[in-house]
């Protein structure tokens, strides 16, 4: 019977860090799912991300270091879940170019400012991996060393992919912005 | 003229969810509705394995090369008296190992069948698919970067024999990969050497990108752009994807070849 009652005592401490992890980090996940993925979508990709760390509650890190964990575990499953929808569309986007500026990520469905549209189609002009650094810095507000932990790349790369990323952005917002211009109006118009 | 700071405080401020107040409070869990942590479930392990099963032909380079070495090392007891990994001409292990892995980086498949015994195995079938395998990596170019072999202890296997273990690390990347700006993955070679030749291979890669999401990338691409060439490339009967041993018929690598280069350049372009 000792087995038995320690055995029972181990579940019984796993089931309340599960708890707390999800009481603490419950809302993170979801803001992140939801910046990501429709609405309809969200409570399913939240409850695969704890059912993932329930699975693995040996392995989550201790204190705040568990929510770039959470999030590592978030980015798959929503790459999981994409592969059969945006994929096909983001990347047909991306290969027949964007004459019109058209986002048809979920965001739209929140963001409806013509400048946001903008930047967000400037941003699905960005490799992936990119994108996600810049979601990960700009909205989770998340260190190099964090997003490092999400993506499972060395921190130096995040750096020198986080300033390429921005720099990448500002030339497909103006190229976009530009674009949209009559031709009249551009630098060099008419020519 | 908006500046570069403002352009990136513009995307900050696109965030759908600025603020977790906006969300729903997050009900409670209740500890009884946990599910055994012992059942098969969705978790990352599933989300891993699960790919191969609907994607491209390959060979089970995650779970069948996994089995495969799991089912070595569990047989696998170090020899009481070490092999020196000397064969009879002199010739290192390591020597032979690295001459199979030059091959297989330079799909040379043919001079890589030529260094396994007759009775080898590559990864869980005979070697000669190996040849099959290499024009499928040059058609995709799939290119591995050796990053060098290294002898390990000797091993034993169940039938009595022993063979000289060697591992080699290679960086993998394939040309639709790079193009999607995935970084490439590393993986090894596990390769047993017995008396000059290999008895037995197995391949495993550690990226969760490469392999993965490009080949679920181009199977999307040809289904939109080329859905004609979609039965033959990937529900090929010649090349079910659940027998990684049998490599795609040489029309599947036509147009395997054919689409990675298009796909490649439309990406760049």
């Amino acid at each position: 019977m000792k087995t038995g009652t320690r055995h029972e005592q181990a579940m019984t401490d796993d089931e309340a860090r599960f708890v707390e992890i999800y009481r603490r980090f419950g809302k993170p996940i979801q803001a992140y799912c939801a910046r990501r993925t429709a609405g309809s979508q969200v409570a399913d990709a939240v409850a695969d991300v704890f059912l993932v760390a329930w699975r693995r509650i040996d392995q989550i890190p201790v204190g705040d270091a568990a929510l770039p964990w959470l999030y590592g575990v978030a980015y798959r499953v929503l790459s999981h879940q994409w592969r059969h929808k945006a994929r096909i569309r983001k990347l047909d986007e991306r290969l027949r170019g964007l004459a019109e500026v058209e986002v048809l990520t979920p965001d739209v469905l929140v963001v409806r400012s013509e400048e946001y549209r903008v930047v967000l189609a400037a941003s699905a002009q960005l490799k992936p991996v990119d994108q996600e650094i810049l979601r990960l810095t700009l909205w989770e507000e998340l260190s190099h060393a964090d997003v490092a932990t999400v993506l499972g790349i060395e921190p130096s790369a995040v750096k020198q992919r986080a300033y390429r990323a921005r720099q990448n952005l500002t030339d497909e917002y103006r190229k976009l912005t530009r674009d949209r211009q009559p031709p009249a109006a551009r630098k060099g118009g008419g020519s | 003229m908006i500046t570069d700071d403002q352009v990136i405080a513009l995307f900050a401020d696109a965030n759908p969810v600025p603020s977790l107040d906006l969300l729903d409070p997050v009900e409670p869990v209740d500890p009884g509705h946990l599910t055994n942590r012992s059942e098969r479930g969705r978790d990352m392990t599933e989300l891993k394995t699960k790919v191969p099963s609907v994607v491209a032909p390959r060979r089970g380079r995650r779970l069948v090369p996994a089995l495969a070495a799991v089912a070595v090392a569990v047989v696998a007891i170090p020899l009481l008296v070490s092999r020196g990994g000397i064969v009879g001409d002199g010739t290192r292990s390591e020597e032979v190992a690295t001459a199979f892995m030059e091959a297989i980086s330079e799909y040379d498949g043919q001079a890589a069948y030529e260094l396994f015994s007759p009775d080898g195995v590559h990864q869980e079938g005979p070697p000669v698919v190996i040849v099959g395998w290499s024009d499928f990596d040059r058609a995709v170019q799939l290119a591995r970067t050796n990053q060098g072999c290294d002898e390990l202890t000797p091993v034993s296997f169940p039938d009595g024999t022993g063979a000289d273990a060697v591992e080699c690390a290679f960086l993998v990347q394939t040309a639709a990969g790079e193009a999607m700006g995935l970084d490439s993955t590393t993986g090894t070679f596990m390769v047993y050497v017995e008396d000059g030749e290999i008895v037995r291979t197995t391949e495993t890669w550690d990226g969760e990108s490469v392999g993965v999401l490009d080949t679920i990338a181009f199977r999307d691409w040809i289904q939109v752009n080329h859905p004609e060439a979609y039965e033959t490339m990937f529900e090929n009967p010649n090349t079910p994807p659940d027998k990684p041993n049998a490599p795609p018929d040489s029309e599947a690598i036509a147009l395997f070849e054919r689409y990675t280069a298009e796909f490649v350049a439309e990406l760049g372009s």
